[in-house]
């Protein structure tokens, strides 16, 4: 799977959890972009991701996630 | 087969002052508070009175036990005090409570400095006592005013946590009652995420210490406040604590069918719900407390079972399993069973207040 393969999957992730339909979604988006992006829905976006892709996110990265482009570095 | 310790009696305590939404809301706006209650499922909070402490709570709450049971105050050979909010740090709050409950000079006291898992360390702590022979009635005090060290403009913590204290009886088990099994364990890498920064000899109090800093999210805090890297543990425990349960009941060759009740730590309402659907619980088997009282860190497991007993929730004979989990981050599982004559209610109130305070044990 492509790196832009790997990020329109999340879209539909942060567009489901944000409630935003038509959120277009880049590498460089992050929490000061969106109000809506707060810790839970960080948690939200983790879960979903986790079972989408069969991965499980180190602890670490959760704590300080505030960027795409983090979580999708650890995509396979 | 060696002594096992049994719960003869248990009871609760909250102060009466209410943490009221309304309140919240006038300081951090109504729709971040309802935003998150409707996530968490609490809608009030109990919080302490200024000059109101932890270890007044515990003493309140053991002390309204004692008298209801008709215990003899010489009879208490061990007692076990849980904190994060004691009243100095040097001595331990047991040695307090024990002047202030009038228990004998040969009851030892002993401190836990556990968090959120404090009720299945105390419990097993406790149980090795019985076992060894050292212990045959116990008290154990589960107490905690987070209040006091949370920062009052910290949205992400004022809105969960309450104050409160537990206090639990153990007797010598006389038949398929008593402590059944325990299962531990820690994952170290997260202890940072649950942390008062500048509350030790690791970072001394001072000027910088006490200055507030804002995050992206207005939340304010300072280094002398507790501070809790919500995202963090939310993650850890959604996946952990199933994991946890998982083996304990294993390790404990029983499963869920076999048990009457399971009880886990009050932190938040979804994260309850999302741990209860992962170990397939049914409804009939679960049991919360923290709507009108938030998460009372180490009291929190302790209070729940404490309502379950005055709702008549606990049957005779009934299999429970405690999960706690939290600060270290550390997590805990205690299988209980009930003796055939049941667990009754203690009768006496819970509300604290600090008249109650002005009452000689």
């Amino acid at each position: 799977m492509t790196r832009a393969e790997k990020l329109e999957r999340l879209q539909e992730i942060f567009r489901d959890v944000l409630d935003q339909p038509a959120l277009r979604l880049s590498e460089e988006f992050s929490t000061s972009d969106c109000p809506e992006w707060d810790s839970v829905a960080t948690v939200q976006i983790v879960l979903a991701t986790e079972a989408d892709f069969g991965i499980r996110v180190p602890m670490d990265t959760v704590a300080h996630l505030r960027r795409v482009g983090e979580l999708l570095d650890l995509l396979p | 087969m060696p002594p096992c310790a049994a719960i003869s009696a248990i009871h609760h305590g909250v102060p009466a002052r209410r943490l009221t939404e309304v309140e919240l809301e006038a300081r951090f706006g109504a729709k971040q508070v309802q935003s998150i209650a409707k996530l968490s499922g609490i809608r009030e909070r109990r919080i302490v009175e200024p000059g109101m402490t932890a270890a007044d709570l515990a003493f309140v709450t053991a002390d309204r036990l004692l008298k209801a049971r008709e215990i003899p105050r010489e009879s208490i050979d061990l007692l076990v005090v849980t904190t994060q909010t004691g009243d100095y740090q040097i001595p331990g709050t047991s040695y307090v409570l024990h002047e202030r409950l009038g228990l004998a000079r040969n009851c030892a006291t002993y401190d836990l400095n556990q968090g959120c898992a404090a009720y299945p360390y105390a419990l097993a702590l406790a149980q090795g006592w019985f076992a060894t022979g050292v212990a045959t009635r116990a008290l154990v005090l589960n107490t905690d005013a987070l209040s006091g060290i949370i920062h009052p403009q910290d949205r992400t913590l004022v809105t969960l946590h309450g104050d409160g204290a537990v206090a639990t009886l153990l007797d010598a088990a006389t038949g398929e009652e008593g402590l059944r099994g325990f299962h531990f364990g820690t994952d170290s890498s997260g202890w940072r995420y649950l942390c008062m920064p500048a509350s030790g000899a690791r970072q001394p109090r001072d000027e910088h210490t006490r200055r507030e800093i804002a995050d992206e999210t207005g939340c304010v805090r300072t280094a002398e406040h507790f501070q809790m890297n919500g995202q963090a543990i939310f993650h850890f425990a959604i996946h952990q604590v199933p994991e946890v349960i998982t083996a304990a009941l294993a390790k404990f060759k029983i499963t869920v069918a076999d048990l009457d009740l399971v009880i886990l730590h009050q932190a938040n309402r979804f994260m309850i719900e999302q741990i209860y659907k992962k170990l397939g619980v049914p409804v009939e088997k679960q049991f919360l407390y923290l709507e009108n009282i938030g998460n009372l860190s180490g009291a929190a497991t302790p209070a729940v079972l404490s309502e379950a007993v005055r709702q008549g929730r606990v049957k005779p004979g009934a299999m429970i399993l405690l999960a706690s989990f939290g600060v270290g981050l550390s997590w805990g599982v205690a299988l209980v069973r009930v003796g055939s004559g049941g667990l009754a209610p203690v009768d006496a109130a819970t509300d604290v207040t600090l008249t109650d305070l002005e009452k000689k044990s």
